[in-house]
């Protein structure tokens, strides 16, 4: 591991590219898994839906490695080095993680197992828990790093675009609107199990 | 010239149709890439991880089949030459199988590349990484052991 405290030759372009070819691979996987624990779920086939809820975990906590790896530079060089790359003239404006065509597919996927995830046996309610502690830190360490880069009241490009900038922060916006509805699709309703807020 | 973000996109060829409609076929040196992939221990030195990856690569492009897919924009020959010969390019004309497995060892090998030139990630990071990948490698081979009982 280099020693933090010397120079860093980190290339932050280079840096984020890398960790979105990480998000590729890990987002293709979780859909292999969760695609496979909806036909294991349907077919009653514990086993195999066991199997699919350890990939998606495990899944899940390298991704949220991936975010701190993706982002492992300051503040100003991603303002002045790689967001720039995410708008006019190169892109349009608004640019989301959101407009990946798998990450979409993976939410749909995650919404079609919702009454399953209701009405697990219980030979698979650790292996459930598991994937909720994982699907949760997914959230948390994006807002995270939106946090580090923009600040805990700055707006994501898309927000800006929507003219939504100022009623809710980009972190505050992954928190209280994308994982409430994630975790609503994994099951989860109105409360947070893993803190004492109403599911903020 | 510069990748922008959306030629990023742009070369992750969505892969969402094939994933969801196709069997996790591996071809037989898929297979075989598969299994040295994971007998690579996370203990190694970086170094020494990196050239095992490097020629699993170089034995991939050499023994598994497929062809180049094609993206329209940018021009992927200029894509060539702004990086090395092993960036990141889906190709989609592969089955499902073989090109999952070819993304997790380019996926691991520019982890482990970029991440000596600096980082602040934490031995468990690392681990989160490694498991990451060798758990989806594993899942795939399981998978085509179990289509083949």
């Amino acid at each position: 591991m280099i020693n933090i405290h010397e120079k860093s030759m980190i290339d932050p372009y280079k840096r984020w590219m890398y960790a979105h070819h990480l998000f590729f691979v890990l987002i293709q996987g979780l859909i292999v898994a969760h695609r496979d624990l909806l036909k294991a779920l349907e077919e009653h086939n514990r086993g195999s839906a066991i199997s699919a809820f350890n990939l998606a975990t495990n899944l899940f906590w390298g991704s949220t490695a991936a975010f701190r790896f993706g982002t492992d530079y300051s503040a100003e060089e991603y303002d002045s080095i790689v967001r720039p790359t995410m708008g006019p003239p190169d892109y349009s404006s608004g640019f989301s993680d959101l407009q990946s065509v798998d990450h979409s597919a993976l939410l749909i996927l995650i919404s079609k197992l919702t009454s399953h995830f209701k009405n697990l046996p219980n030979e698979l309610q650790a292996a459930y828990q598991g994937y909720l502690s994982a699907l949760h830190a997914v959230y948390e360490n994006h807002a995270y790093v939106c946090e580090k880069f923009v600040g805990r009241k700055g707006p994501s490009l898309l927000q800006k675009t929507q003219g939504s900038e100022k009623s809710v922060s980009a972190a505050e916006s992954i928190r209280t609107v994308y994982k409430k509805r994630t975790m609503k699709y994994a099951g989860v309703e109105n409360q947070c199990p893993f803190s004492n807020d109403e599911g903020k | 010239m510069k990748t922008n973000a959306a030629e990023l996109f742009a070369i992750n060829f969505p892969l969402t149709k094939k994933i969801i409609d196709e069997e996790m076929v591996l071809s037989p040196g898929a297979k075989e890439i598969a299994h040295d992939f994971l007998s690579l221990s996370r203990d190694f030195p970086l170094e020494k991880l990196e050239k095992h990856l490097y020629r699993l690569l170089d034995k991939y492009q050499k023994t598994v089949p497929g062809k180049m897919g094609k993206i329209d924009q940018p021009d992927i020959s200029e894509l060539q030459k702004e990086h090395e010969r092993y960036f990141y390019i889906t190709r989609y004309e592969n089955n499902i199988g073989d090109l999952m497995v070819e993304n997790i060892i380019q996926s691991y090998l520019r982890f482990l590349s970029d991440s000596q030139l600096g980082h602040h990630l934490t031995p468990i990071d690392f681990g989160h990484i490694d498991s990451s990948l060798k758990s989806l490698m594993q899942y795939l081979l399981s998978k085509e052991e179990a289509n083949n009982d």
